[in-house]
């Protein structure tokens, strides 16, 4: 009964209401366990070309994602399950076209790609509006479909990728072409945020009758979150093409899965109305580290089943902590995902210096030093292939008072956090200034440290 | 019909609304069925009706949202044809469902469609200081524009559709039950709210069943009857006695009063609490409901008694104590959960139909008789449904409510709000329980069917069976509970004869201006323990008479808002300083008392 919950006794300073978000927690969390471990089991992720791997891998499930998203929001359940074979299907037509002479220009390769995708999605959005079908009928047909089209039109994969692209894909620098559109497309969508539409996005996904009585044009807003998750497929296109340098019908097609789960993991809400860049980034990240960590364990040849068996399981014990957000809204007004990922992000940067300054005093890995067994050795031996040596030790020392200021930053964020809280502006810049401007001291730090240490390397 | 209505006054102003002759078909229902109606600007004029009598229909109608299928709606000499043309052309409509996004922010769903596709009508840092502003105005109490709306209260909720509704000074304003999910104290502001837009030459269209507020608020009213408008009452023949007469299509206004409240024939108990508390720190009582009673239940919004017919019916666990129900082998069953209250023979009837009622996609019928599938299967093991009998329980009970439906496949959602609740009930009957609980099931009930659900509930006690009536209407006990207890901070408050029962001493009960002593009483919570004196007292109350005692500060600003009302209107009250019972209370306030007219905070009773 809803009566009860009126008159909830408040005390009478207090504005009512609470506009924490915790949603993005789970995948923040998941996403630092992830590198921590990951870092730990393989420090060579912590270089420039393990990073330029990473995302030239990772970028296209982003992509994908984001496509997923953008019409995720606009509400009625809308998973456009035809992610995947969308991309093959763009990916296979580009290829075919360059392949006949056609389309050799990478500015009428963006167009090109990014207008299919749009008018796919105008098309699946003009079913949705007028045929009143629901949408996870028509992106299942919609994935059928393309699924056979794409093996139409190219049987077997191959052919070439777009000469410009054609160094794309070998990730050995951060900063690619493809970080760029990732880039990019993720300040597009934040420069979305910021417009009218968007927030008519947000209140249709919410509550489609509320937006439709208030006057809000729907079927507009509708088609346009449908064109904008189309550009994305676009995007997510290229970089795939850009990936694999050539076409593949079939390959295409394992991103819906990958997407949606990323999509689920990273806070989204399937029903509608919430979902951001950032959520669905940390999710499709995450999926990559699942999959890298696991890979530095040696399954054989059942890793791939063990990969898909983690992604299940870590999803379905993710959506089951997120039946705590109730009780921390109730308790957090206030969460602030930028402040958490911030304080975490210091945590684990302790341990990638840990382990890379590990790594470069040991010189080649996996040396195993002999002799007695002691407390810490057996408790981190699991986690780490390298071992530590008398020399790490020295450098450990030398570290202690690191630890310690990143220990005294954190308390010092946590403080200052209750400082504004408490206080009644409700902004959290002063604390986020704290924290950076500390986390440039630390820098500084670690820099000056580093002219005695060997090799150390800017890992953020 | 209207036109045979006098319309010889305020012909200065103009007409604002006018409805000619409009018809709305659902498939076979008639909605509408030729209604015509005219609304001038500065009135507040009053749709009036009972359930299914298309009063909604006619307000979706006018907002523009439902195409019509015969007739002509002029709204400021044009037709606005989607939600959108309305707005422009300066019509504001407040639905009765809370339209609010749950994972948007109060800002945004304060300004939802005031912006155009692309650009903003206002920059995001004026949006949040007049949404913050317009919030508490309303409310009267500060509300976070940045929150998340899914994290506010019900009646918050409302406020964020009113809000959008004012955010701009609407030309016509249309209510459609907008007070549903508001208190006493958030009432009286929005009424306030309209007196000033009406004083302003605004036309307030409002659909309510609350007949106490229409006839307090409105300057006219539009009476419609199945689909068609049946007479237009002006300011001074606004009384229940004229509205009833209109809206049942006979002059019954007196039948209600005859009827006295049942009482108990022996002193047996259908059911028991000891020590029981709702709250985790509410004070802990004792109750007994003896066999062939009708218990009411009343209270300011939130005060535990919700909470307590919750608990009686084995819905929500109590927080202390024990609720037993008499078995019928003299034994004491306890109820803590759903299934030993189904074991004991209690039913529960939710006025809240949507959360805790009808199941949307199933046919009337399954709605009304699934709970007796398992009690009435054939063949054994196979648990076939028994259909034939089912059948006849189904049309004892539809014709008993009279239920309006079409066929009884039909689904349930295409009933009309009050007949959906009527199925609810006739679904509680259906289990012959011994106990039956009702939490406040009127609401959204027209008069007729609250007639026929006071008349089967007495015939029901009459039998030896006993019923817990929660409601928020006191006018609604009148002649029908045999006793009353008035709950506050969780805990009851005071308690009163049925026979002799006041609206007025309720309603100060309920604001805490009683002294509680009837607790105590043969009528109070445990009548076996009290000294017996019957005192019969005549039965009083004459049906739906309302007398509202207003706080001071309350009443201040009714009168600002220009039309006076007489002295026996706005009772004298009488505000005793009560030694309030030396207990430990909930730390809860009660807004009623804390918030004055203009939200300012106010200390305590004063003489």
């Amino acid at each position: 009964m809803s009566t009860a919950a009126i008159t909830t006794p408040t005390a009478k300073t207090e504005a009512q209401g609470g506009r924490s978000n915790p949603f993005l927690l789970m995948p923040i969390t998941l996403f630092f366990a992830l590198l921590a471990v990951a870092v730990l089991r393989a420090p060579s992720l912590m270089s420039a070309s393990g990073i330029g791997a990473a995302i030239i891998v990772v970028t296209p499930l982003i992509l994908a994602t984001y496509t997923l998203m953008a019409s995720t929001i606009s509400g009625r359940g809308t998973v456009d399950l035809s992610v995947g074979p969308l991309i093959g299907f763009i990916n296979v037509t580009l290829i075919q076209l360059h392949g006949a002479g056609l389309l050799e220009n990478p500015i009428a390769v963006f167009l090109y790609c990014m207008a299919v995708g749009a008018l796919y999605q105008l098309i699946f959005s003009l079913i949705v509006i007028y045929v009143r079908v629901q949408p996870i009928i028509v992106s299942l047909s919609g994935y059928l479909a393309l699924s056979g089209i794409n093996l139409v039109i190219l049987p077997r994969p191959g052919g070439m990728a777009p000469a410009f692209m054609a160094e794309w894909g070998y990730g050995t620098s951060i900063f690619s072409p493809i970080l760029i559109i990732l880039l990019l497309a993720t300040a597009a969508w934040l420069l979305f945020t910021a417009t009218a539409f968007y927030t008519h996005l947000r209140l249709m996904g919410s509550d489609e009758r509320a937006a439709y009585t208030s006057g809000v044009p729907i079927t507009i807003v509708r088609i346009g979150a449908h064109m904008i998750s189309g550009c994305f497929a676009g995007l997510a296109a290229i970089c795939f093409t850009a990936l694999i340098s050539s076409g593949d019908p079939s390959q295409g097609t394992t991103y819906t899965l990958i997407a949606v789960t990323a999509l689920v993991l990273g806070g989204a809400s399937l029903g509608g109305g919430r979902g951001g860049v950032f959520g669905s980034a940390l999710g499709a990240i995450n999926l990559y580290l699942i999959t890298y960590v696991l890979s530095t364990f040696n399954f054989g040849t059942v890793q791939s089943f063990v990969t898909n068996l983690a992604y299940g399981a870590i999803l379905v014990i993710s959506l089951l902590l997120t039946l705590l957000i109730p009780v921390i809204q109730r308790r957090i007004r206030n969460f602030s995902p930028l402040l958490y990922f911030v304080a975490l992000s210091v945590v684990v940067l302790g341990i990638i210096l840990h382990a890379i300054f590990d790594y470069g005093a040991l010189g080649a890995a996996g040396a195993i030093v002999p002799g007695p067994l002691d407390m810490q050795a057996a408790l981190t031996g699991p986690l780490e292939i390298a071992t530590v040596s008398p020399e790490t030790e020295a450098l450990r020392i030398a570290a202690a008072p690191l630890v310690l200021s990143v220990l005294l930053l954190i308390v010092i964020a946590v403080f200052v956090r209750l400082a504004v809280g408490q206080s009644n502006r409700r902004t959290l810049a002063p604390a986020v200034a704290v924290v950076v401007a500390a986390l440039v001291l630390a820098g500084a730090y670690v820099m000056a440290e580093g002219v005695r240490g060997p090799e150390t390397e800017a890992v953020e | 019909m209207a036109s045979s209505a006098p319309d010889i006054e305020h012909v200065t102003s103009r007409e604002t609304i006018l409805v000619r002759g409009v018809k709305k078909y659902f498939g076979p229902t008639r909605a509408l069925d030729g209604v015509s109606f005219s609304a001038r600007a500065g009135e507040i004029h009053a749709i009036v009706g009972g359930n299914g009598c298309g009063k909604s229909t006619l307000a979706k109608v006018v907002s523009g949202i439902l195409p019509i299928d015969g007739g002509t709606v002029s709204i400021l000499g044009e037709t606005p044809s989607t939600p959108a043309e309305s707005r422009a052309l300066g019509i504001s409509t407040v639905y009765q469902e809370v339209l609010v996004a749950d994972e948007s922010s109060v800002v945004d769903n304060i300004f939802m469609g005031a912006d155009r596709l692309f650009s903003k009508t206002l920059s995001q840092e004026r949006k949040v200081a007049r949404a913050a502003e317009l919030m508490e105005e309303l409310s009267g109490e500060p509300v976070d524009p940045h929150a998340l709306v899914g994290t506010l209260p019900l009646g918050l909720k409302q406020w964020i559709t009113i809000a959008r509704a004012l955010l701009s000074e609407p030309k016509i304003l249309i209510l459609d039950e907008s007070s549903a999910a508001l208190d006493f104290d958030s009432t009286e502001r929005l009424f306030a709210r309209m007196r000033a837009l009406r004083n302003r030459g605004t036309t307030v269209l409002i659909v309510t069943h609350r007949i106490a507020e229409l006839i307090r608020i409105s300057d006219r009213a539009t009476v419609l009857r199945d689909g068609r408008d049946v007479g237009v009452l002006e300011k001074a023949e606004i009384t229940e006695r004229n509205l009833l007469a209109l809206m049942t299509g006979e002059d019954r206004g007196t039948s209600h009063a005859v009827h006295t409240a049942p009482q108990p024939r022996t002193p047996e108990r259908a059911m028991k609490a000891r020590n029981l508390a709702v709250w985790p720190n509410a004070r802990s009582f004792d109750f007994d409901l003896r066999r062939g009673e009708i218990v009411g239940v009343a209270g300011l919004d939130g005060q535990g008694q919700d909470a307590f017919v919750r608990v009686l019916a084995g819905v929500a666990p109590a927080a202390r104590g024990l609720v037993q129900v008499a078995d019928r082998n003299d034994g004491w069953l306890p109820v803590r959960t759903l299934g030993e209250a189904v074991k004991g023979r209690i039913a529960y009837v939710s006025g809240d139909r949507k959360r805790e009622g009808i199941f949307a996609s199933l046919s009337i019928f399954e709605n009304m008789v699934m709970p007796l599938y398992r009690e009435k299967k054939r063949a054994g093991i196979l648990g076939i449904i028994d259909r034939p009998t089912l059948t006849t329980i189904f049309k004892r009970e539809a014709e008993n409510l009279l239920i309006k439906f079409g066929a009884k496949e039909d689904r349930i959602t295409s009933l009309s709000g009050g007949n959906q609740q009527k199925v609810l009930i006739g679904r509680g009957f259906a289990m012959r329980p011994d106990v039956i609980v009702l939490n406040d099931p009127a609401r959204g009930i027209d008069v007729g069917a609250k007639t026929e659900l006071y008349k089967h509930l007495r015939a029901f006690a009459e039998e030896g069976r006993a019923v817990v009536y929660m409601s928020s209407e006191i006018e609604e006990f009148l002649g029908f509970a045999t006793r009353v207890i008035v709950f506050r901070d969780g805990a009851p408050f005071d308690a009163f004869d049925g026979r002799a029962l006041e609206t007025k001493r309720v309603l100060e009960a309920m604001f805490g201006q009683t002294s509680g002593e009837g607790l105590a009483t043969a009528h109070g919570l445990t009548p076996k323990r009290a000294r017996t004196e019957r005192s019969g007292g005549a039965p009083e109350g004459d049906g739906v008479r309302v007398q509202v005692s207003v706080p001071a500060e309350i009443k201040a600003t009714l009168r600002s808002g220009h039309d006076g009302l007489s002295p026996q209107q706005v009772p004298v009250e009488r505000l005793v300083a009560t030694a309030t019972p030396k207990v430990a209370m909930a730390p809860k306030t009660i807004r009623v008392v804390e918030f004055g007219a203009e939200g300012q905070p106010r200390s305590g009773a004063s003489r």
